[in-house]
């Protein structure tokens, strides 16, 4: 039911003259107060524009240092032109006047050295091909002449349209590779100033010993002989050590040839069994007499078995065992199964995890062997992860150890293709 | 009558030339010996040996200059070369092979038996 007296009252007011100027007073209060609203939050509003513009600003200018104090550039190519871009650091790394026109990437390509062109397009390309993350490293020289070695890190991704954009940043790293070849060479050169007196002092005792200058008594062959030992030793020494520098400086190279097994086996065993006689440890071999040609590194496959001998009899006290065995295996990818079993002073358990530490040596064997360096099983494990082979190993302390290794048949090196 | 071969060595260093050019004669080899590699160079081009053993870091003239040099030469481009090191840079053995020598030995991993080896392998 609708109350009559409201109904009145209402129609009261409406009739009353003053309604009117009441109501244009309410719309008039409401705009008001509408329109203060509305200013206050526009000037809200630009405030916070003008705030974050300035942190942009601010942020930019930022990056740009960050981009100087690193020596490195930002990019990115878009497949719509307008949205491709360099900054002003990328565009210093190649010798090119900042703020220009951002360069195509086949424009960038001519600002490649001549002897990485090739190399370095190949990569892009496939960069180009799909979405992944990429490393690229390559020598540029711009307008201005001046060399560089550039490295491109980055990732290419698709947009929505399923179209490539390649983003990422480029630093210069001259300087590193600069280092690193002085570092080569220098390791090169003292390798050198080393090895040579070592050669002539093994090359004069073997001399001796084969008979050249005469026949030498009993006593005298026994000093020459251990002079003549002690150089191999020392040999052997200065090469783990180069190899080591060799693998931090990533330039230890593999030469894969033509290697006939069974006599080269046979020349490792010769050489090992006179050390084996020497420490009175029987030295038995098991070697596959048709053993197939080996496409390998001989310097690198030669320090391999010499290696795991080596240490196996430097270990075996007197009267103990040293097994050899050497045979072909099948599967996927042929290989070479190489087993080295001893009945050695074996390997704490609770160092084993760290066998092919570089400069690890267990305390059971700086206690029976003081000389060593820790570096043989490293640089063959390093070696043999290279040619994608394995070598793994059981030991008990005190009953001895066996290691066993799978080298490929044919050796590859695809460190250098990344 | 079996005629000697005879063998170039091409080595600074006295102690390491010595006991190697005694072996290789008492092998039965005639031994030529110079000990740089101009003149190295000078008598390989007189003399024409039947093989060439060279060191390549040496005074004057280093090895790979002289084997460049002799690749000039008629009967130089042809000639046997091993070459005795005991650098490890690869890329100066990879520059030795592009001009043309058969072997490298590393000298501090090659016993006087292994270099005779080498040498009667190339001659045969």
């Amino acid at each position: 039911m609708i109350d009559m007296s409201l109904l009145n009252t209402i129609a009261d007011i409406v009739h009353s003259p003053w309604f009117p100027i009441v109501v244009v007073g309410a719309i008039v209060v409401v705009g008001c107060v509408a329109s203060i609203v509305w200013f206050i939050a526009r000037a809200s509003e630009k405030r916070n524009f003008a705030a974050m513009l300035r942190k942009l600003s601010q942020m930019t200018v930022k990056l740009k240092e960050a981009e100087q104090i690193g020596q490195f550039g930002s990019f990115a190519w878009a497949p719509d032109e307008r949205d491709s871009f360099w900054s002003d650091e990328m565009f210093t790394l190649f010798g090119l006047v900042p703020g220009q026109r951002t360069p195509t990437l086949e424009k960038m390509l001519s600002y490649v050295y001549r002897d990485d062109k090739e190399k370095t397009a190949t990569a892009w390309e496939k960069i180009r091909t799909g979405p992944g993350a990429f490393s690229i490293s390559c020598r540029v020289s711009g307008p201005g002449g001046v060399l560089r070695y550039l490295r491109f890190e980055g990732k290419s991704s698709l947009d929505v349209y399923k179209r490539l954009t390649i983003q990422g940043v480029a630093h210069d790293i001259t300087r590193d590779v600069e280092v690193d070849r002085a570092k080569s060479e220098f390791v090169s050169l003292a390798s050198h100033q080393l090895k040579t007196p070592l050669t002539a002092i093994g090359w004069l005792t073997e001399g001796l010993l084969s008979g050249d200058k005469g026949s030498l008594t009993e006593e005298q062959r026994k000093y020459v002989e251990n002079i003549h030992t002690t150089d191999r030793q020392m040999m052997a020494m200065v090469n783990d050590l180069l190899n080591v520098s060799r693998i931090e400086l990533g330039t230890l190279q593999l030469r894969p040839e033509d290697v006939a097994l069974v006599p080269f086996v046979d020349a490792i065993v010769q050489e090992q069994k006179a050390f084996a006689d020497s420490k009175r440890v029987r030295l038995a071999i098991h070697c596959d007499r048709e053993l197939p040609n080996m496409r390998a590194d001989k310097n690198l496959l030669k320090m391999i078995f010499q290696n795991l001998l080596s240490n196996a009899i430097k270990y075996t006290p007197e009267n103990g065992d040293v097994t050899f065995t050497i045979v072909r295996g099948g599967g996927l990818h042929e290989a070479l199964f190489v087993t080295v079993t001893d009945t050695g002073i074996g390997i704490p358990k609770d160092e084993q995890d760290k066998v092919f530490s570089k400069l690890h040596r267990a305390k059971n064997a700086q206690a029976q062997v003081p000389d060593g360096t820790g570096l043989g099983l490293y640089v063959i494990k390093t070696i043999i992860d290279r040619i994608h082979g394995t070598i793994t190993f059981e030991s008990t302390e005190g009953k001895g150890t066996s290691f066993f290794a799978t080298l490929p048949l044919v050796w590859q090196d695809d460190s250098q293709s990344k | 009558m079996d005629t000697k071969h005879t063998i170039l060595v091409v080595e600074d260093e006295e102690p390491a030339a010595l006991p190697l050019c005694e072996r290789l004669e008492k092998e039965g080899f005639l031994v030529a010996r110079a000990n740089n590699g101009k003149t190295g160079l000078a008598v390989a081009l007189e003399k024409h040996p039947d093989l060439i053993l060279t060191d390549l870091k040496m005074p004057e003239m280093d090895g790979l200059e002289m084997i460049r040099q002799l690749r000039t030469d008629a009967w130089g481009k042809t000639a046997k070369v091993i070459i005795l090191t005991n650098l490890s840079d690869v890329s100066k053995i990879e520059e030795a092979m592009v001009h043309g020598t058969f072997f490298y030995m590393v000298k501090g991993d090659a016993s006087l038996a292994d270099i005779v080896q080498k040498v009667r392998l190339q001659l045969s």
